[in-house]
């Protein structure tokens, strides 16, 4: 196609990319607007070697890999339950490890902000205090700084995400709008239904029009 | 379009091929519709069907299939069309004379030769109808002694790979359309 078969197309059928993201779009604003709320709460916990040599930093790292690889236990989940008086599952708790910054996330998810709040409040508490537990048996402990940086926990709505939503639905409002209009096209050209698809197809001028009675 | 027509040809129009790449343009009443455009008060205007595989000119006349063109080509002598008029809208119609037969049998460049003089000698006019050209040759055959060649479209019906097909075919014969005409409902 050239250039101005491609603004020709736009002319004829860009409507409908346009009325494609106009309805997406508005649809997307509907769904954020009935979608349940999800907030999520996250705490820190720092887990710096007390030495700052490779050894202990390599060290360091594993067990918080290990820490973050097994969260979170039947036993802290039990623990967040009965001090909370809230039903959770694995599902509302997360746990990350940044290798740069040496920090656990513990993340909590919830569909208000004060559940998230305690899940991932009493969440850090408890896994804080099962690990230093467990370096303080391993003989661990004295060789790294493990504590909570943020007693209150971040708070954040993640869903629903307004701007996200209506932008996808703009995004694929018109994506779907302008496939229509290629096929749309490709119609109009395979069966001749333009003035410029005839001429395009016939080299000789179109002289008239003949109505069948 | 008739003055299109006209002013598309170099010289005056004594002859029309109207050619239609597939069979789905209704090519009987696209000619007929074309000569009642061609109608002139004095002098006739002659409506020709050479498609013997599904004629169909007769019908808008209300005329017998036959006698008509595969009986005069047989005769090879001067038509009489005394029986093949349609007085009512001032044209004459020259019906296929047969159907469901291969008009190359008696059709052919020699034949055309001297027919098709002797039907304008008839008609101030002759406008053919053909069979489609993806079925016949004979719109090419006739196309090559016409004035004026016309390509027929029904736009929503007829696929442009059919007109592409068509053109090529009219290419290879070296035959140029004068122009298009859109057959619509």
């Amino acid at each position: 196609m050239t250039w101005s078969e491609y603004s020709r197309l736009l002319l004829r059928h860009g409507w409908l990319m346009v009325a494609g993201a106009a309805v997406c779009g508005a649809l997307a604003l509907g769904l954020a607007t009935v979608q349940e709320p999800i907030f999520r709460a996250r705490a820190r916990i720092s887990m710096i070697p007390g030495v700052m040599d490779w050894r202990m930093r390599d060290l360091t790292k594993e067990l918080a890999r290990n820490a973050v690889a097994t969260f979170p236990s039947d036993k802290l989940l039990a623990a967040v339950e009965q001090q909370t008086g809230l039903e959770t599952n694995a599902d509302n708790l997360r746990a990350g490890w940044d290798d740069g910054e040496l920090i656990i996330t513990i993340e909590a998810f919830a569909g208000d902000a004060a559940t998230a709040g305690a899940l991932a409040r009493t969440a850090a508490t408890e896994f804080h205090s099962q690990r230093t537990l467990q370096f303080t048996q391993q003989d661990f402990i004295e060789f790294i700084k493990f504590e909570i940086r943020n007693r209150e926990p971040e708070l954040q709505q993640i869903a629903p995400n307004v701007t996200t939503n209506v932008l996808a639905g703009l995004f694929v409002g018109f994506a779907a709008g302008l496939a229509l209009a290629l096929i749309l096209h490709g119609r109009d050209e395979k069966w001749l239904l333009t003035r410029h698809a005839i001429e395009k197809s016939v080299p000789q001028p179109v002289l008239g029009r003949i109505r069948l009675s | 379009m008739r003055a299109n027509i006209e002013l598309a040809c170099p010289q005056p129009i004594r002859s029309v091929v109207l050619l239609s790449p597939d069979d789905s343009v209704p090519t009987a009443d696209a000619v007929w519709n074309l000569g009642l455009a061609f109608r002139g008060d004095t002098s006739p205007t002659l409506l020709a069907d050479s498609d013997t595989v599904d004629p169909g000119l007769h019908l808008k006349a209300h005329l017998d299939l036959a006698p008509g063109l595969r009986q005069w080509l047989e005769q090879k002598g001067q038509p009489d069309l005394a029986s093949a008029t349609a007085r009512d809208h001032g044209l004459l119609v020259l019906a296929a004379g047969c159907s469901n037969e291969d008009p190359l049998q008696w059709l052919n460049t020699e034949s055309i030769g001297w027919f098709a003089p002797a039907l304008m000698a008839c008609a101030e006019r002759v406008i053919w109808r053909t069979p489609p050209l993806d079925q016949s040759p004979v719109g090419v055959l006739l196309a090559g002694s016409a004035d004026a060649v016309l390509m027929a479209v029904r736009p929503g019906h007829t696929r442009r790979s059919r007109v592409k097909r068509a053109r090529r075919i009219l290419a290879q014969a070296g035959i140029t359309a004068t122009g298009t005409v859109l057959v619509e409902s």
